[in-house]
């Protein structure tokens, strides 16, 4: 599941220097998947919750607890790329705020009734193969593909 | 200044202009010292030293000769082998005498600096050149702790120099093109400090970037575990002016990082129980840390993010900066523009218009009325003035430090363009090109949607602006507007800040998620319970601060491949036959916990235990996608013998998104609820025939199809006759203002949406009740046979 995400990062994020997934909660396999992808790049995951971000400090990828309304900014400079899997909205905006101010794209993948949350002048669709796979919102200029 | 072929400079020697020897890190540091701020004594070795032994020992040529190794495009296997073998050179290269006899030297007068033989020290990079963003290139592995004796500090600081060299740091130079031998590093020497709490400290806001307050969060231990962001910190808010403490949040904190003594490295260990809910720092202490970060704050003149360590000494504590940035995005945003012109003191409004992007700005207008006239005429920070801009004037927009428009609502190209690039935006400023004249000074002021004449200084000032926002009117509806709701811990900050009339739609998914276990792998580990009491807590902190406010919880609605996320999902859902190829019209609602009553009867019980246990009251329930009357006579009964009945005081709702449940609605009335919600997400799915996922036919979804209004009006109707009470929680209120209308006018009785929805739309209600009234009373007078103007009624 959410393997198209993994592609689509693979695709146009190859030469980014670092990727991360906010509000990983109980699955890392996404973030696993993206960093055997992109093995330059630095991949990590954070959570509000800190049992999460313990239960994932087997993992390889780096796990950082923070609450994304209320970033610890040092932790996110220097992402190319935002992605939240399933968030609530609520933190949707937070997250928005955040990748305009380090200047990182941002990707939400929203659970179906939460899709229509996201206004289409805002945010750009992302279709995978026919299907809606996530909203798309690019702060960056330069390509990293 | 000083001498740029040194080899080693002690902090307090250096300034701001010494970082090509030393590197930024270090370079400000000597400039607090010099300030009088206290920071871990030390000393920098400089990038000449580097230079040097990359020329001495000849690695340079060495590390030239493996970069250049092959041609085209490189796969990542061939960085890492380049990264590890420079690394290898450096490290395993001697070091100069004269170098390493200087940096030894160092470390034995820091030793009788601080009094303490075999001082440990941090050894950190410090990269030297100002176009690279230091942790990008320098690898973020750089930083040595607890560094004892002068054998290991000689060890550590090559191992500095050649994480210069991480596979990733090659990788980036040569992608952005910048040449390896031209950058160096500095090394930094500084006594650790064995901090006893540590933190950082923000001198504005750095979520809304609100310059009046200042932002400190602390936790015990050394301060890696905050900045690697292991740990959540306790977070302090302070009014800059007054040095007051405005907000307070202690969090628990499980784990902190100490040196370890034996290995000479940090380890990270569990807070002791008597400090774990603690607070890290004492009032007197955030306050005196706050002034701190104004004094450096003024001295730089620029916002600051300062990181800051507590030690415990003989004598009580020692407040040390081990670090301070500029705050680069706020400060960018807010700076006004430079000016010898002295300042007008009298406010003399321009112009008005919609504030549709906060934020406050002064420069001197360009009004541009055509495309061809902006690249001649728009200079970096200029107050773009124009009729409207479309997506031809990003350029443009982008160097702007504010937009004026004469046409356009917030939801226009310049409002949506100037808020994703956060510049201060002020749309339908009627005769903005008339009255605004080019080259003359104004002040842009986004959030009042004033532009005034020159530049006023007493607005651009922080706490005028703060002070100048208008309260926004909260009006009184006869509509009820509630907010829907999926994170429960933001439910008092939104019932606080709203004024919602209640909660609409509790949605039950995201406490499923924190479970963290599809619910029948939790039923089949004997968790039952756990979730029973997660969604009893969940649920309790929404309806709190609501009470005695309605709270409607919609029970469980994950779609099949929702679940497959969580473990247990694929063997629940998957191998149990359960995803479909599409999982919207699949093995969901309330044909779901027929199916599977042991899941819903625990959801039962977790309401029952907040109305009873917790004697919230408020709490009624909601069922979602509801196929049939068979499929809700079920349910119902099932939530009857988990003690939740229908009575005065405890209400029964289904979502109405199916189109069976519009065209049965008087049979569901008869049935027995109390309320339905409009679900106008698959309603139109489902009524148009559209599978919502697939994006190529998705320019015919829409809300506000006549088939999806003429449905939603028979069922207000029908609800209205039998006294059930009408609501809707899906997205269209949200999006579409006429859709609102058309609530009001059918006698929908409240409508749910997203919190920062919440009191727009109470707004737009009220306007369209009051609008509602007028007409009432111009039909009464035209029926009475009066005029149907209204005019004016004077007393006789």
């Amino acid at each position: 599941m959410f393997d198209e995400i993994v592609d689509y990062v693979r695709e146009n994020y190859s030469r980014a220097s670092k990727i991360i997934e906010v509000g990983v909660g109980s699955r890392i396999d996404v973030a696993e998947k993206i960093k055997k992808s992109l093995p330059l790049a630095e991949v990590l995951v954070t959570d509000k919750d800190e049992a999460w971000v313990r239960q994932h400090s087997t993992s390889q990828i780096r796990a950082v607890a923070d609450d994304v309304r209320f970033p610890q900014t040092p932790v996110y400079q220097h992402a190319s790329l935002l992605y939240s899997i399933h968030p609530p909205f609520e933190i949707v905006e937070p997250m928005v705020m955040l990748a305009r101010r380090i200047r990182a794209d941002l990707l939400v993948v929203p659970r179906s009734d939460e899709q229509e949350s996201f206004h289409h002048n805002e945010w750009e669709k992302l279709v995978r193969n026919g299907r809606t796979l996530g909203w798309l919102r690019v702060h960056r200029r330069e390509h990293l593909s | 200044m000083v001498s740029s072929d040194a080899i080693v400079v002690w902090l307090e020697e250096v300034r701001k202009d010494d970082i090509h020897i030393v590197g930024g890190k270090c370079a400000n540091l000597g400039e607090l010292t010099a300030k009088g701020i206290t920071v871990p004594p030390g000393f920098a070795v400089t990038a000449d030293a580097f230079r040097r032994f990359l020329e001495e020992t000849k690695i340079g040529e060495v590390i030239q000769k493996t970069l250049t190794n092959g041609e085209g495009p490189r796969d990542p296997k061939q960085y890492e082998d380049a990264s590890e073998e420079i690394r290898k050179i450096i490290e395993s290269a001697p070091m100069p005498s004269d170098i390493a006899s200087e940096v030894r030297s160092a470390y034995r007068d820091l030793e009788k600096k601080t009094g303490n033989p075999q001082v440990k020290v941090a050894v950190r990079s410090s990269a030297t050149s100002e176009d690279l963003p230091d942790a990008s290139f320098a690898g973020q592995q750089d930083t040595f702790l607890n560094v004892k004796g002068e054998d290991a500090l000689v060890h550590y600081v090559q191992k500095c120099w050649s994480s210069l060299y991480t596979p990733r740091a090659i990788f980036y130079r040569e992608e952005k093109g910048f040449p390896h031998e031209k950058v160096l590093i500095s090394v930094g020497v500084q006594k650790m400090v064995d901090s006893e709490v540590s933190g950082v400290i923000f001198t504005l806001d750095p979520v809304n970037g609100d310059p009046s307050k200042i932002i400190i969060e602390s936790s015990w231990g050394l301060g890696e575990a905050l900045v690697a962001g292991v740990v959540r910190p306790d977070r302090f808010i302070v009014d800059k002016g007054t040095l007051q403490i405005v907000h307070k949040e202690i969090v628990p904190k499980m784990i902190e990082h100490v040196p370890n003594h034996e290995t000479g490295l940090t380890m990270e260990r569990e807070v002791s129980a008597e400090r774990r809910n603690a607070a890290s720092l004492g009032d007197e202490q955030v306050v005196e840390l706050a002034r701190l970060a104004r004094d450096i704050e003024d001295h730089y003149q620029t916002p600051q993010d300062v990181e800051f360590a507590v030690e415990k000494t003989k004598s009580g504590q020692k407040v040390y900066v081990v670090q301070t940035r500029p705050e680069t995005f706020w400060a960018r945003m807010k700076t006004p523009s430079e000016s010898g012109k002295s300042p007008v003191l009298d406010r003399v409004v321009v112009v008005q218009g919609l504030a549709a992007s906060p934020g406050l700005h002064a420069g001197r207008a360009k009004v541009v009325i055509g495309l061809q006239d902006a690249g001649r005429m728009m200079k970096d920070k200029d107050i773009l003035v124009t009729r409207m801009t479309n997506p031809d004037w990003v350029p443009y927009m982008k160097i702007a430090g504010a937009i004026v428009t004469e046409d356009g609502g917030t939801t226009c190209h310049a409002a949506i363009v100037s808020r994703e690039m956060g510049i201060p935006c002020i749309v339908g400023a009627r005769n903005a090109t008339k009255l605004l004249l080019t080259g003359k000074e104004y002040t842009v002021d986004a959030k009042a949607g004033v532009v005034y004449q020159g530049l006023v200084e007493e607005v651009l000032k922080p706490h005028a602006a703060a002070a100048q926002q208008i309260p926004t009117v909260i009006p009184v509806t006869s509509t009820r507007i509630y907010v829907n709701i999926s994170l429960p811990e933001l439910a008092e900050k939104v019932a606080r800040e709203t004024h919602a009339d209640g909660v609409g739609l509790l949605r039950a998914e995201h406490m499923m998620l924190s479970v963290g276990k599809h619910p029948r792998l939790l039923i089949e580990e004997g968790g039952g319970q756990k979730m029973v009491d997660a969604f009893a807590e969940g649920v309790r902190k929404v309806a709190t601060p609501f009470a005695p406010k309605p709270v409607v919880y919609r029970c469980l609605d994950f779609k099949p491949d929702e679940f497959l996320g969580l473990p247990g999902g694929e063997k629940y859902e998957r191998e149990a036959g359960h995803v479909g190829p599409n999982p919207l019209l699949g093995f969901r609602g309330a044909f779901r916990y027929v199916k599977e009553p042991d899941v819903f009867r625990l959801e039962c019980r977790a309401i029952r235990k907040v109305r009873e246990e917790f004697k919230l009251t408020n709490v009624h329930v909601m069922l979602p996608f509801v196929r049939t009357l068979e499929d809700f006579r079920n349910a119902k009964k099932i939530m009857e013998e988990e003690g939740l009945k229908r009575s005065p005081d405890f209400k029964l709702w289904i979502m109405c998104e199916v189109p069976a449940t519009v065209l049965l609605i008087d049979k569901f009335v008869q049935e027995g609820i109390d309320g339905i919600s409009f679900g106008t997400n698959d309603l139109t799915m489902l009524i148009l025939g559209i599978d919502r996922d697939d994006a190529s036919i998705q320019e015919i979804y829409d809300e506000r199809n006549l088939a999806v209004l003429r449905a939603m009006s028979h069922v207000i109707r029908i609800c209205s006759e039998h006294g059930v009470t009408t609501s809707i929680c899906g997205q269209a209120p949200s999006n579409y203002p006429e859709v609102v209308e058309f609530l009001v006018r059918e006698g929908a009785v409240s409508m749910s949406v997203n919190p920062d929805k919440v009191i727009e739309t109470k707004q737009l209600v009220a306007g369209i009740e009051q609008k509602l009234i007028l007409e009432g009373m111009r039909k009464m007078r035209e029926n009475n046979g009066e005029s149907g103007a209204l005019q004016p009624r004077w007393p006789k």
